[in-house]
């Protein structure tokens, strides 16, 4: 049993102390980062014109389902949403099949200039993204792979499968070559 | 499971299964068409996505071309030097540096002070974890709106809470200022992206063994000495990678920047990427475009050496 004696606190006592501050400083700055994320749902709740209005109170006193059933019910949500999940599967699939293969056979097989593919992979990251699509569009436009649920998978994979290549050849790397 | 094999070989005849087993072998056994078949579907794509359509980029930027005109005229390499002597690739490229080591310096200070926030064990540490994360789960497109709106001089709710606390006397237009716009983005940016680092740190932070702590508070080590004689040196090449890849990929950010400001106000946040895109789909002029990116690449291409020679990643990425 801690006790305070006289001016001091006992050890077990500060310890208490420091555990709480600690976990409130923690608590109390994962609140802040996570602001934007709780506007945005009082702000789906409250709807756009409470949100216009630049009033707290009425932000917060107009809080409503209202928004959340016009985006099911009245918007093409369902269809976007089952795009976007049709997009992930298939980026994850097709990377995880790729990467897999990829590590596996930069892990077993030495060859000449192995150690600049990941240079060569990296180069990706250094041309800006936008003049990269012209020429995607242009020549994706005869096989019908622009603006289609493939095409947005293809060039979605693109780095995951750079990255995972890579890592999974580390993963590979600790198997003896014996059980092979 | 073995049903369904034996269904299946007793379909397949055994003189092909002895062909196909055969075939297998051989392709197990030798190298270069083990390698062929793994890396062919990886490397296939990659050229296709990313290699190709940049050598196209490079050879575009020695001819003038317009998206309205068919016709491709050869200027040659002397337009590359017309690009970076020219006013604006210089500002640009300055706003660029100003963007991307600012931001890298943000996300550094705040991933870090994170990532050692919520390593220690502590009741609801996993939840703390996981909500510390969360942010980088959210698309840069919706951070980018979100904060517009939240920023905003009229009904954002930044400048409603400042207000009522007293600690603005107006709204300020924060995305609106010369002054403020910069700092703006790239705050908004490193929220989402500070998280990166703290994964990265988190991961080695969680990989000291606690004996070490042990021993230095034996020895009658502080807390700050804890710090700079044992975790320090543990994470510091984790910080180093984390910082050198995010200059690479905050120097060609466009979207966060282009979502908030559309290179605004004026052009205070008109980056290297916002500068190429302009020049491209506004102003129609596709051959400068790709020199403004090919110059940009021999720089990030010195960047990136200068990673692998400091940073070592490949010895820093292994399996514990």
């Amino acid at each position: 049993m801690t006790q305070i004696v006289g001016n001091y606190i006992t050890y077990g006592q500060a310890a208490r102390i420091k555990s709480v501050s600690y976990q409130v400083v923690v608590w109390a700055t994962l609140l802040v980062l996570m602001a934007p994320i709780a506007w945005v749902i009082i702000g789906s709740l409250s709807g756009l014109d409470a949100l216009l209005a630049g009033d707290l109170a009425r932000i917060f006193g107009s809080l409503t389902l209202q928004p959340m059933r016009d985006v099911f019910f009245a918007s093409n949500f369902l269809t976007y949403y089952k795009n976007s999940l049709v997009v992930a599967a298939g980026v994850v699939v097709f990377t995880v099949v790729a990467s897999t293969l990829a590590g596996y056979g930069l892990t077993r097989v030495q060859f000449r200039g192995k150690k600049w593919l990941m240079p060569a992979f990296v180069v990706r990251a250094l041309v800006t993204p936008a003049l990269l699509a012209i020429r995607l569009c242009s020549s994706w436009g005869a096989p019908r792979v622009v603006n289609s649920l493939v095409g947005m998978i293809l060039s979605g994979a693109t780095v995951p499968i750079s990255v995972g290549s890579l890592s999974l050849r580390m993963v590979f790397r600790p198997a003896r070559t014996s059980f092979w | 499971m073995s049903t369904v094999t034996n269904r299946v070989t007793s379909v397949v005849p055994a003189e092909w299964r002895h062909q196909i087993k055969g075939a297998l072998s051989r392709v197990f056994e030798n190298n270069y068409s083990l390698l062929t078949l793994c890396l062919a579907p990886a490397l296939a794509l990659y050229i296709l996505v990313a290699i190709l359509p940049m050598l196209w980029a490079f050879n575009l930027s020695l001819y003038e071309v317009s998206t309205l005109n068919p016709v491709w005229e050869w200027t040659g390499p002397g337009r590359l030097i017309d690009i970076i002597m020219s006013g604006s690739f210089q500002v640009g490229f300055g706003r660029s540096l100003i963007f991307g080591f600012g931001s890298v310096l943000l996300q550094i200070v705040l991933g870090v002070s994170l990532a050692l926030l919520v390593n220690r064990e502590f009741k609801g540490a996993i939840l703390a974890r996981a909500l510390a994360l969360l942010p980088y789960m959210v698309p840069a497109v919706a951070i980018g709106m979100v904060g517009q709106f939240m920023l905003n001089a009229q009904y954002g709710v930044i400048n409603l809470l400042l207000l009522r606390i007293g600690i603005l006397n107006e709204p300020l237009a924060f995305l609106g200022l010369p002054e403020t716009a910069m700092l703006t983005v790239m705050l908004v940016g490193s929220w989402k992206f500070a998280v990166f680092v703290t994964l990265l740190t988190l991961a080695r932070l969680q990989s000291i063994p606690e004996n070490f702590y042990e021993g230095a508070t034996m020895c009658g080590a502080n807390a700050y000495q804890k710090f700079r004689d044992v975790t320090l040196p543990r994470i510091k090449n984790v910080i180093l990678i984390a910082a050198l890849l995010r200059t690479l990929w905050m120097f060609n950010k466009f979207d966060i920047i282009h979502i908030m400001t559309r290179g605004g106000p004026g052009e205070e946040t008109t980056t290297i990427p916002l500068l190429a895109y302009e020049i491209a789909f506004n102003q129609y002029n596709l051959g400068e475009a790709a020199g403004i990116t090919a110059v940009i690449f021999v720089f990030l291409a010195g960047w990136s050496i200068l990673y692998f020679r400091v940073a070592k990643p490949e010895e820093e990425v292994r399996v514990a």
